[in-house]
Parts: C-alpha cells; sequence; structure tokens
C-alpha cells in the first residue's frame, strides 16, 4: 500500500468536501467570466448600437462578481482546509512532516484549482453566449453579437490565480503553523453566539425551539457568518436596487418615446433634400389606413450651432405666447427634465447674425414643442419674425422647413411611415448613410425602439439578479454544506435525546432560516436609499422602495418554500447516516 | 540506559495578561524496556507535559533527549521525521482516520515512510496477532467498538516499532473491563517487544499496570511509587499517595 493509494482513498471518502471547493470555485468565477464577457463585448459596449445607460448597468454586477469571487474563493479555501485540520493532525502526529503536508495540500489544490478554472471559463462564455443570444434572437436587437474576447479570459484567469495564490499560502500556511494539538481539537471547535442569531432569537415567537435551535447549531461559526452575511447582503442590495432600476426604466423608456415625439411623423425639407409634395405623402400614408389629423409645416433657419424659430409661427401653431422684439431671441430647449438624464441646459446671452447684427437674449424657456429629427441643430432660438425674414434674405441655403404630422392613430401607422421613408430616399437618390440625416422620425418607431430597449433592459437585469441572487444561495449554501460533519453529531444526538423526524425537520428549518433570512432582510434595508436616489432622477424615487419591499416579500416566500425542502433534504440525509457513518456522497451514488 | 531524558522542563502559558506557570523544572527518565505512568491532580500539568515530551508543544525551558537524540533541539522538519521513526502516540479519543479500515490506519506510519508493501504486510500480522485484530482488517473505524478503536491506534503506534510510546488517557474513553483489556495488550507489547511506555492517565487501576508511576503537583513531580509487592498493593500505594496530593475520588476512578 503506498501513500497515493491512502490519499485516493481518503479523496473518495471525502469527495463532498473536494466537489463543494471546485463547485465553488467554479460557479465564483464562471459568474466572473460571464460579466468580464459580456462587458469586454464591443458591440455591447458601442453606444451607437446598445444605449449607454443600459449597457453601463453591466458595470456594478461586473464590479460585484470581481468582489465575490475575491472574498468567496479564499473562504472557501479556508472552509475546505478548516475540514482537513483533524486529518493533517493526525498524520502530524505519526511523523509527517509539514513540507509533506504543503506539497500534498498544493497538489490538491492546483488540481482542482487548474481543473476549476478551465470548466469556469467554458461555463462563463456559454452563459455569455446564452445572453447574447437571447437579445439578438428573442428580443431583437440588431448590431450585437458574441464576440470572443480574449482579455475577458485573460483577466478571469489572472485575477483568479491571484486570489487563489493568495487564499491558498495564507489558509495552507495557517493549517502549517498550527500546533498539532490545535488540529487534533479541530472537529470539537465551537464559538460564541452570534448577535443576529440571537436578536432574530429573541423575537421569534416560538422562543424555546428558536433559542434550542441556535444555542445547537447558530452560535458556533460566528466569523465566518459574519463575512458571509455581509456579502449576501450586498448582493441583496444590489439586485434589489437592479429591481427597482427595471421598474422605473421600462415604463421611463416609454414615456419618454412619447414626450420626445408629440407629432406622429416629422421630417425636414432642407439642403434641397426631402422635396416632396405633401399630397403625395398624405396619398401613401392614406394608401396605408393612416388617417392624418393635422400637418403643420414650420419654416426654420439653421446653421451649424442654433435652429432659429419665427415667434409667430410658434404662437400659432404650438399655443405659445412668447413675447420677442426685434433685435431679442429666446433660448428654447426641448428637454423633459425627467428623463433620467443629465441634461446641459447652458443659455447664450447674445448671438450675432447676418454678419454684425447681435441680439440679445430675453430668456430660457423648457419645453418640447415637436420632435427630434437629425436635420436640427442642437439648440433652438425663437427669434423676431423681422429678425427671422432678414436671416432668411442672408443664408438662403439654411432655410428649411420642418413637416409635422398628426395621426388619428399613431400606432397603427407603421407601415405607411416605412413607406413615407422609402419615397423620401428614392426622391433624394442618397444611399443609405447619407440618407440617415434626412431620415424622418416617428413616434411609432421611437415607441418600438423604446420597447425593445426596455424588454432587452428587463432580461439583462433579470440575468444579473438571476446570477446575483444565484451567487447569494451558494454563498450560504457551501457554509451550511460545510457545516455537515459538525451538524450531523448535534443531529445525532438529538435522535438520541428522542426527537422525531418531524421536529428534526422544523429545527433545520429553523436553522436555515437563520441562515437566509437576515442577509435579505439587511440587504433589502440597504437597497431603499440608493433606489430611491437612483429612480428619483425618473422621479419616481418611492417605486425604488416598493420594488425592493416587493422583491423582498417575493424573495421571504421563495426562500420559505426552498428552506422547507432544503431541510427535510439535509435531514433525510443525516439520517441515511451520511458523515457520521464516514460514507460519502460519491460512495452512496456509485 | 535511558529511553527518555527530560531534564528542567518549564512551560508557562499567557492568558489574560496574567502569566500561568503549568510546568517548573520537571525532570523525567525512562529506561528502556520501563512502562511509567504520570498522574495527578486536574490541573496538575500531565497533559502539557506529554506533550511537550512529545514536541505537540514547546517548551520554554530545558532539554529532552529520546533515544540518544537531542530532541527538543530539533527542527520541526526533523521532529516530524524522528516521530516517524521513534515514537509513537495513542490519544483518549483514538484520532483514528474514518475514511480509512483498521488495516490502512495501522499502516499509515510505514506507509509515511514509504516502506515496501511486504514489509507492511509482515509487520501487520504480528502485530494485528497480538493485540487480536486480524479479523477487523478490513473493516471501517466506525464498525469496530471503542475498545478495539483503541486497539488500532495502539497497533498503529507500535508499527513502527519505535523506542517509546506516548499515551494520553489511553484508556479514558473505556469502561472498566476493556480499559483492562487494552492494558494487558500493552504490557504485553512492552514485554515481548522490550518498547517504552510513558502514560498520562487519572485512573489508578490504568496506572498499576506501570512499572512506576510518577505524580505532578502543581507543574512538579512530587513523588514517585514503584511497583513492588502485588497488583492490589501499588494500586493501595497509587491511591494513598494521589489522596495525599489533594487528588478527589474523581481522579482516581
Amino acid at each position: 500500500m503506498t501513500f497515493f493509494d491512502i490519499s485516493r482513498k481518503m479523496l473518495k471518502a471525502g469527495f463532498y468536501k473536494y466537489r463543494l471547493y471546485f463547485l465553488c470555485n467554479l460557479s465564483a468565477t464562471a459568474l466572473f467570466c460571464c460579466f468580464a464577457v459580456i462587458s469586454t463585448n464591443r458591440t455591447f459596449m458601442n453606444a451607437s448600437i446598445v444605449n449607454s445607460s443600459i449597457s453601463n448597468n453591466i458595470y456594478l454586477p461586473f464590479f460585484l462578481s470581481a468582489v465575490f469571487l475575491g472574498f468567496f474563493l479564499p473562504v472557501s479555501c479556508q472552509a475546505f482546509l478548516a475540514s482537513r485540520k483533524q486529518e493533517y493532525g493526525v498524520m502530524f502526529s505519526l511523523g509527517m512532516s509539514r513540507k509533506e503536508a504543503f506539497g500534498n495540500l498544493l497538489f490538491e489544490n492546483v488540481i482542482i484549482s487548474v481543473l476549476a478554472l478551465a470548466i469556469a471559463l467554458e461555463a462563463g462564455t456559454v452563459l455569455s453566449f446564452l445572453f447574447f443570444s437571447v437579445i439578438i434572437y428573442a428580443i431583437d436587437v440588431h448590431g450585437v453579437q458574441w464576440q470572443f474576447c480574449p482579455e475577458a479570459y485573460k483577466l478571469t484567469a489572472v485575477l483568479y490565480t491571484v486570489v487563489v495564490a493568495v487564499a491558498f499560502i495564507l489558509n495552507a500556511g495557517r493549517l502549517m503553523l498550527d500546533k498539532i494539538g490545535t488540529l487534533l481539537k479541530a472537529q470539537y471547535r465551537a464559538e460564541k453566539t452570534g448577535k443576529i442569531g440571537t436578536f432574530l432569537c429573541r423575537i421569534a415567537p416560538n422562543y424555546m425551539r428558536f433559542h434550542l435551535v441556535e444555542w445547537l447549531f447558530v452560535r458556533r461559526h460566528k466569523k465566518e457568518w459574519g463575512c458571509r452575511y455581509v456579502l449576501a447582503s450586498l448582493i441583496i442590495a444590489v439586485s434589489v436596487m437592479l429591481t427597482g432600476v427595471c421598474v422605473t426604466l421600462y415604463p421611463a423608456f416609454l414615456q419618454d418615446a412619447k414626450s420626445y415625439s408629440p407629432y406622429d411623423m416629422v421630417y425636414s425639407e432642407i439642403y434641397g433634400m426631402n422635396q416632396v409634395s405633401v399630397q403625395d405623402v398624405l396619398h401613401i400614408l392614406e394608401k396605408n389606413g393612416v388617417t392624418v389629423e393635422q400637418v403643420i409645416q414650420l419654416p426654420y433657419i439653421r446653421d451649424d450651432v442654433f435652429n432659429y424659430l419665427p415667434v409667430t409661427e410658434i404662437n400659432r401653431d404650438f399655443g405659445c405666447d412668447y413675447q420677442i422684439q426685434e433685435g431679442e431671441f429666446l433660448n428654447l430647449f426641448q428637454y423633459n427634465l425627467e428623463d433620467g438624464y443629465e441634461h446641459n441646459i447652458q443659455p447664450v446671452s447674445t448671438v450675432t447674425i447676418s454678419g454684425d447684427r447681435k441680439l440679445q437674449s430675453v430668456g430660457t424657456d423648457v419645453k418640447i414643442l415637436f420632435n427630434q429629427n437629425p436635420t436640427f441643430a442642437d439648440k433652438t432660438l425663437i427669434i423676431n419674425d423681422s429678425d427671422f425674414e432678414k436671416l432668411s434674405a442672408d443664408i438662403t441655403g439654411s432655410a428649411g422647413i420642418a413637416n409635422l404630422f398628426q395621426f388619428q392613430n399613431w400606432e397603427d401607422s407603421y407601415a405607411g411611415v416605412c413607406e413615407v421613408k422609402e419615397y423620401l430616399q428614392e426622391s433624394n437618390q442618397l444611399n443609405e448613410d447619407e440618407q440617415t440625416y434626412y431620415e424622418l422620425s416617428s413616434k411609432v418607431e421611437k415607441y418600438q425602439d423604446a420597447k425593445k430597449s426596455g424588454q432587452f433592459l428587463l432580461f439583462l437585469m433579470a440575468f444579473v439578479i438571476g446570477l446575483m441572487i444565484m451567487a447569494e444561495f451558494l454563498l450560504i449554501h457551501s457554509r451550511i454544506q460545510a457545516e455537515k460533519e459538525e451538524n450531523s453529531r448535534v443531529v445525532c444526538s438529538l435522535r438520541m435525546l428522542g426527537m422525531i423526524d418531524k421536529e428534526m425537520v422544523k429545527c433545520l428549518c429553523y436553522k436555515n432560516f437563520l441562515r437566509f433570512i437576515p442577509p435579505l432582510v439587511v440587504g433589502t434595508i440597504l437597497s431603499f436609499l440608493p433606489s430611491y436616489y437612483l429612480n428619483e432622477s425618473y422621479g419616481m424615487g418611492t417605486n425604488g422602495i416598493l420594488a425592493g419591499i416587493v422583491f423582498g416579500v417575493i424573495m421571504t416566500v421563495g426562500i420559505f418554500v426552498v428552506i422547507r425542502r432544503y431541510s427535510e433534504k439535509e435531514e433525510k440525509l443525516y439520517e441515511s447516516g451520511f458523515i457520521i457513518q464516514g460514507r460519502g456522497f460519491f460512495e452512496r451514488i456509485f | 540506559m535511558y529511553v527518555l531524558n527530560a531534564n528542567h522542563i518549564s512551560k508557562s502559558y499567557k492568558t489574560a495578561g496574567e502569566t500561568m506557570r503549568i510546568l517548573q523544572n520537571v525532570n523525567l527518565q525512562v529506561m528502556k524496556g520501563e512502562m511509567v505512568a504520570i498522574m495527578g491532580p486536574s490541573g496538575s500539568g500531565k497533559t502539557t507535559l506529554l506533550h511537550v515530551l512529545t514536541g505537540v508543544d514547546t517548551p520554554d525551558d530545558g532539554e529532552i533527549v529520546i533515544g540518544g537524540e537531542t530532541f527538543s533541539q530539533l527542527t520541526e522538519e526533523e521532529k516530524a521525521f524522528f516521530r516517524r521513526k521513534h515514537m509513537g502516540m495513542i490519544f483518549q479519543d483514538f484520532q483514528l482516520l474514518e475514511s480509512l479500515t483498521v488495516k490502512e490506519n495501522i499502516l499509515l506510519p510505514l506507509i509515511l515512510e514509504r516502506k515496501e508493501a511486504d514489509i507492511q504486510q509482515e509487520r501487520f500480522s504480528r502485530i494485528a496477532d497480538v493485540l487480536g485484530i486480524e479479523k477487523l482488517a478490513d473493516k471501517g473505524i466506525t464498525e469496530i467498538s471503542g475498545g478495539q478503536k483503541q486497539r488500532v491506534a495502539i497497533g498503529r503506534a507500535l508499527i513502527n516499532e519505535p523506542d517509546i510510546i506516548f499515551g494520553d488517557e489511553p484508556t479514558g474513553s473505556l469502561d472498566r473491563k476493556t480499559a483492562g483489556d487494552v492494558m494487558r495488550c500493552m504490557k504485553q507489547m512492552n514485554q515481548r517487544s522490550g518498547i517504552s511506555f510513558l502514560l498520562v492517565t487519572h485512573d489508578a487501576y490504568t496506572a498499576s499496570f506501570c512499572d512506576r508511576v510518577l505524580f505532578l503537583q502543581d507543574g512538579n513531580l512530587a513523588k514517585e511509587v514503584k511497583k513492588e509487592n502485588t497488583a492490589d498493593n501499588f494500586r493501595e500505594d497509587i491511591w494513598k499517595t494521589l489522596c495525599g496530593l489533594g487528588g478527589g475520588k474523581d481522579d482516581l476512578f
């Protein structure tokens, strides 16, 4: 019999420990790799393809997955090595040298780590591929595609290697420095009560039973649980915040699409382009079943910086009451200040037109009068009619007419709008790229784009929240698994004292309840303030808090259901003699 | 000839800013083939002394020579290799690896030494025969009784034919009958192979199997009782000495 035979046998018997450590490494790394691949994808992060307000949301979970990796791997390494302390204590007492033990541990860790990294990179790739497949094929987002990003894999491999190496050196080093006596007694270690557990026990109605559970199971491992509670709470807080963002952003997108498109279709006749008869356009629309209720033809002049609009036409067509004299102008900013974006409202005080004629500002107004269109300049000035005429005479080349259409039912106007679009392109005889500048804008297209963006955002958030919740579950589950050996002794003692199966399941339910619920409660409460401020920029601050509460309630119900099943399984595991009898999961299954 | 020669051993611990002297200038010798017990009231420093002698803990002062080698001056690495060849250890809670069979547990020290399979088999057969555990060879540790576990632990301590075996309350987890069986086993191995034993125990019955009993009190070796007459007289002497040192009935039985 050789040392290799013994190691193999010990590995087989303690397979569940290795498997758990391997799965912890694998899942944390796959999670990070997935977000690394998504956030380094050039098409996804390209603002011209995916709205940056959506794609930038990936940075927070990406950062959190890095924190998760950086925290979770060391604690799982610590738990893995701690579970083997007694084994190594015996080996040391029999004459195994610390060098030999370190070599053994290093060998095991290298094998597990390399295997976990290799599979995690693939699992991360598959996850990111699924993500991109859904947004390309199910949500129909154009321009985004899955890409092989070597930098994402490099980043994952480097971060993983550094974290694993540091965690191993620290934990294995500590084990090597431990005295033999300490290692031999590792299996009987117990710690003092945890504050959260004690607090929950105090407020629980069924005091005695909770106290028993807290006393038997929860008061141990205070340090390990403290760290996990903090990270799990952060994960929950981020998940709740993202839920709040979803609740707010989706309706905000749709609202913005409508508020920035007060007219159902807009195109400009400018620079000699889009010179078509309005009758022809009306005819096309009518042919497609679109009833036009109103057409406004608004003359305007534009230069490199400003749109100039005549005050009389504005007051007449848009129901305004601006009083602007000759030599004056009004700064008009066509923004919805509650659209969630930051707006650069910097009015100008004077402008010079027709060479040397200076106009003075009489004030500023923020109001959306008509739709945005590529042919309009960024800033709009409303000027007196006489100044407008003089300006027209000077720079006739930049004078244009904005054609604004109001339909009876804009939701059914898509086909008509598309045909008008084609008609304009044909009349301009430009290719697609050149035509982009002169393209018409319509409410129906904007609305459909916003809807798609919203669905895309919802999927993105559901994807991120799903992975975050999985990470949180894994964080807690792995620790419960690590405590199994110790808990099996407690369960065994309780059985000897006459506790029946039903009572045991209840007892384990309470124990697991005390493990899962505190991070959920703390995380949800933590998220309230940031969630409120995040959503307040859309004028929906309370929605963020409400979303958090709903999320918390749903999660609590979900956790209750999961805990029940989880505890039944745990009880069966102890009942079948798992661990108590020294039989590993591997042996029972195979 | 001394197998173990410990001179001027001192050990103290710091707890809550206070220094507690556990061992004070302890001198202890064990001859080759001798079986010695260390007794004393609870808190007298028995286990600390054993930990210091086996290198589990380091002494503040003093020298420990085992089999002619100054054990206390060895590095951790050298201590490990020395322990492998020259020392055996038996624990109250057995400290057997549950993932291995009885045979594998006993063979562990030889496996660590990379001994050939035929040597392993030969030594195992010899020891299993003496300890009466041949039929248990392929059983799991969880499938055998407490007494059998301690026999396995004794077998593991003996397999590398050490100079001395240290036992920390070797019968502490066993009933009187099983404890007697285990001690008779140890005595037999001691007499057959000439291996020395140093046992820490609080049980006068267990100590009565030894040739000599040393009594610790407040970190000092206070008394020594040698086996000169019958076992009953020896037990009586042990009991009287321990009572004189302040040990209660609980320390004896």
